[in-house]
């Protein structure tokens, strides 16, 4: 199930919050536990069972990790360690990787090695890296072992960050998974956010959407570069709300059960720098391979080739971690350079440079990514990064003016909502009427009632609402 | 505490409003079909084991949940409403062109042009010597009215594909007339109604008018060595002036009703569907009038095999191989034949040279064949093949 779906907004939302509101809190848990799997199991009625499976690992192996600990036994408990990442990583290994694998090995050596065709099992990405984690943190004391399995699967499945994260670490949910508050001031603000995030992914992402699959689905060998360029940036638009929206949707959720995700998005947009926008963009992503796999690999601690080799192979699995091909490969490589370009030199550089020319280049190299990261097929790639430059012939015809004129207020709306200046005038707006006034709380609530009725009017008419995250 | 009191405000407006809808899109009555969207909405489905695990189960209910959501033509109003807003010029293949006009927006499949325009070939190859044998592709709107158009509208290139055609032996071109009367007096037409001058195609439908055929017919007349009727020698009756066409079904925006009229004499007529299945004295079928669906009223829609009998006591055949733009021809055609007869390719199995020729020539002989079809449709109809087996 997704959220931006009438299924989600007008009958999974109101029935769990119904539920969850009139038990006492004792069964909130197990409420939450139960409607999760609902809610997994509605898309993929058979691969809840592996999801099940990493929950069941992960309780028993983070036991055991505390046991063997208590008894003193170190060795023992960082083979359970291994274990749970043994275990997870093959499950992730297998479902989201053998194919990628068994193609290559059939191109390199000419055999022909049945794919297994396998569909990727929802969130599987996500959830692997949550209950792993879990386990580690046990092992390095930054988390209680949870002893009660309902709670334990109740954060697993978490219906709110289940799908697309943000990857929410054990240890920052551990204390509110059994001492939560849910309240008016919390519930208000999780139906704000969540309206925000409705909105950027049902009518910024799907509208940017359909800009690109139009620019995708002309002949690229004689694409102009305006027309290239008008695609590029929707995609680049559509890739931020869809994710952004999504994050906001299940931060906002969270908030209304009584959690406090972190964020996860911050106007990657503004950054003036590569290495800023990672700091900005899938905050959840970037701290867990930081505090998995950057920092236990020495970090910056052991010399500066060191950091080199670290930093290129966090950026290897970053980028194959977003998909099991080589363009995804590529796009994380891309980024692992340029990093390491701006740790060499450039940043220093860059601070130097007034913000807005740090701000194109980073822009610049950022839209280049999502090429990489949107074209799966090397040769279509190489085609559209030429168009893009004038490979196509032409500067722009009439097909690229056409879609200029009847996109660009769209497009408009796209770049203003990726700045900060929309919350900016809401802010200042509501400061003027008197934050507590009444003025200030009809303003509000009609902006939000306005985007639910024009989301919903958009699902309503859904021939287009795809979702990018689901092959994570 | 004004802060808490505001909160809670919040809190009830929207589990109230999140509340209402979901209440009223489950207790509203589940439609069998979408007058205004002119298509079945899904239904119910039923709850099997399988069915739940393959997942179709969930599928088909979303797609129930949707289809049967409460208001749902007002809720895609509201959205159609907002991308005009937006600027948007197009909404589900359908271009907002100037004066309410709704223009198909096609995207042709050039090798099956190609594979088409063969098939054309290979008929007339066969047929030129024994049949007086004309090919009408008619024009669309999106050709003859291009002005009307947004800027920089990406259209295909349906004037390419008649110049091509207009190589063949006995192709009709009706370009020239049909753009002359559509653009004799822009302010007329917007205004125009039955009485007044016609337009040539309708604003909400992809059919061109009862008028625009009319212009065609005298074209193609002409080209067959025959004298037209006089416009004013027919008489017109309105079917009905309250009609929404196919196009204002794919974008469901408020837009003017069309006026749907028929040009007609008195001649007698015996009217045989499909060998039999039905026999009538009228080329029109009222009961379509009640559906949205009005265009079908002509001709009841696309039945494979029709056979007019008239009382023109002049032996003279007919044999039309068309699509629909041909059915508000069919009545003006009439008068000059004792016989006509309408093969549908899509609706027939074999093939026109080998199986419905000889069928009809039986009964005597055939003197003319018109293959009538509208540009866009030549280019995506897949049985023309039929025309050479």
């Amino acid at each position: 199930m997704v959220f931006s779906s009438l299924l989600f907004l007008f009958r999974y939302l109101p029935v769990v919050l119904l539920l969850y509101f009139i038990l006492p809190r004792r069964m909130r848990n197990l409420l939450l536990f139960v409607v999760s799997l609902i809610f997994y199991a509605w898309g993929e009625p058979v691969y809840v069972t592996i999801m099940l499976f990493s929950t069941v690992v992960d309780y028993t192996h983070g036991l055991l990790v505390a046991r063997f600990k208590a008894n003193g036994k170190m060795r023992a408990a960082r083979i359970v360690v291994a274990s749970s990442m043994i275990i997870n990583l093959s499950l992730l290994g297998f479902f989201k990787y053998t194919d990628f694998f068994l193609t290559n090995i059939n191109a390199l050596l000419g055999t022909e090695i049945p794919l297994l065709n396998l569909a990727l099992p929802i969130g599987i990405s996500f959830y692997t890296f949550q209950t792993m984690s879990y386990t580690v943190d046990v092992y390095r004391g930054d988390a209680h072992p949870q002893k009660n399995i309902i709670d334990f699967g109740a954060y697993v499945a978490l219906f709110p960050q289940l799908i697309a994260g943000p990857i929410v670490q054990y240890k920052t949910v551990a204390e509110q998974l059994n001492f939560r508050r849910e309240n008016f001031d919390d519930f208000s603000e999780g139906i704000t956010r969540f309206m925000t995030g409705l909105g950027k992914k049902v009518l910024l992402a799907n509208n940017a959407g359909i800009i690109w699959d139009t620019v995708l689905a002309s002949d690229i060998s004689t694409m102009p570069v305006l027309t290239a360029w008008i695609g590029i940036l929707a995609y680049s638009f559509q890739i931020y709300f869809d994710f952004s929206g999504y994050s906001d949707m299940a931060i906002g959720l969270g908030r209304m059960l009584g959690f406090k995700f972190l964020e996860n998005f911050n106007y990657p947009y503004m950054s003036k720098s590569i290495t800023e926008f990672w700091r900005r963009w899938h905050i959840s992503l970037g701290s867990w391979f930081r505090d998995y796999v950057y920092i236990p690999l020495g970090g910056n601690r052991n010399g500066f080739a060191k950091q080199i080799r670290n930093i290129s192979i966090v950026w290897l699995l970053t980028g194959f971690w977003h998909g099991a091909n080589w363009n995804f490969i590529l796009w994380g490589v891309y980024f692992g350079i340029l990093l390491i370009i701006e740790k060499l030199f450039l940043l220093n550089l860059l601070k130097k440079l007034p913000s807005f020319v740090s701000r194109i280049y980073t822009l610049f190299l950022v839209v280049i990514s999502w090429a990489i990261f949107a074209i799966e097929d090397m040769s279509k790639l190489t085609a559209f990064l030429g168009a893009m430059f004038g490979a196509g012939g032409a500067l722009f015809d009439g097909t690229s003016l056409y879609m200029l004129l009847t996109n660009g207020i769209m497009l408009i709306i796209l770049a203003v909502a990726s700045t900060p200046l929309p919350k900016m005038l809401a802010e200042k707006t509501l400061a003027k009427l008197g934050e507590e006034k009444s003025g200030a709380l009809i303003l509000k609530n009609a902006v939000f009632a306005g985007i639910l009725i024009l989301s919903t009017a958009y699902l309503v008419d859904a021939s287009y609402n795809p979702f990018l995250y689901f092959r994570f | 505490m004004n802060m808490r009191r505001n909160n809670i405000i919040t809190t009830v407006i929207f589990c109230v409003l999140i509340g209402v809808i979901t209440v009223a899109s489950m207790v509203n009555p589940v439609r069998e079909y979408s007058e205004t969207e002119n298509r079945t909405l899904a239904q119910m489905p039923k709850f099997t084991l399988d069915a739940l695990f393959d997942g179709s189960f969930t599928a088909d209910y979303e797609e129930f949940i949707t289809d049967q959501f409460v208001l749902r033509d007002k809720w895609i109003t509201v959205k159609n409403y907002t991308e005009l807003a937006l600027g948007k010029k197009e909404s589900g293949g359908v271009f907002f062109a100037d004066d309410g006009y709704l223009i198909e927006k096609h995207e042709p499949d050039e090798q099956l042009i190609d594979t088409n325009i063969g098939y054309i070939k290979k008929f007339l190859a066969y047929a030129k010597d024994k049949y007086n044998t004309r090919v009408l592709i008619a024009p669309t709107a999106s050709l003859i009215l291009s002005d009307k158009l947004p800027s920089f509208a990406p259209v295909w290139d349906q004037g390419g594909l008649l110049d091509r055609l207009s190589q063949l032996d006995g192709f009709v071109d009706c370009r020239e007339i049909l753009n002359e009367y559509a653009h004799l007096d822009d302010d007329r037409t917007l205004t125009s109604y039955v009485g007044e001058r016609d337009l040539i195609y309708y604003r909400t439908d992809h059919h061109w008018t009862t008028t625009g055929a009319y212009y065609a017919y005298t074209v193609l007349c002409e080209s067959l060595g025959i004298t037209p009727i006089e416009l004013s020698d027919f008489t017109r009756t309105v079917l009905s002036d309250q009609f929404y066409g196919t196009l204002a079904a794919k974008v469901n925006i408020d837009s003017e009703p069309d006026v749907l009229y028929t040009l007609d004499t008195d001649l007698p007529l015996r009217v045989d569907y499909n060998m039999g299945a039905k026999v009538t004295d009228t080329l029109y079928e009222r009961s379509h009038l009640e559906t949205r669906s009005k265009y079908s009223t002509f001709l009841d829609e696309n039945q494979p095999l029709v056979e007019i009998t008239t009382g023109n006591k002049n032996g003279k055949t007919l044999l039309m191989i068309k699509d629909s733009y041909a059915h508000c021809m069919v009545p003006m055609l009439v008068n000059h034949y004792e016989r006509v007869i309408l093969f549908d390719l899509r609706g027939l199995t074999g093939g026109v040279i080998s199986n419905f020729i000889p069928m009809f020539e039986k009964d005597g002989e055939i003197d003319d064949i018109v293959i009538l079809y509208n540009a866009e449709n030549f280019t995506e109809d897949k049985n023309l093949i039929k025309l050479t087996k």
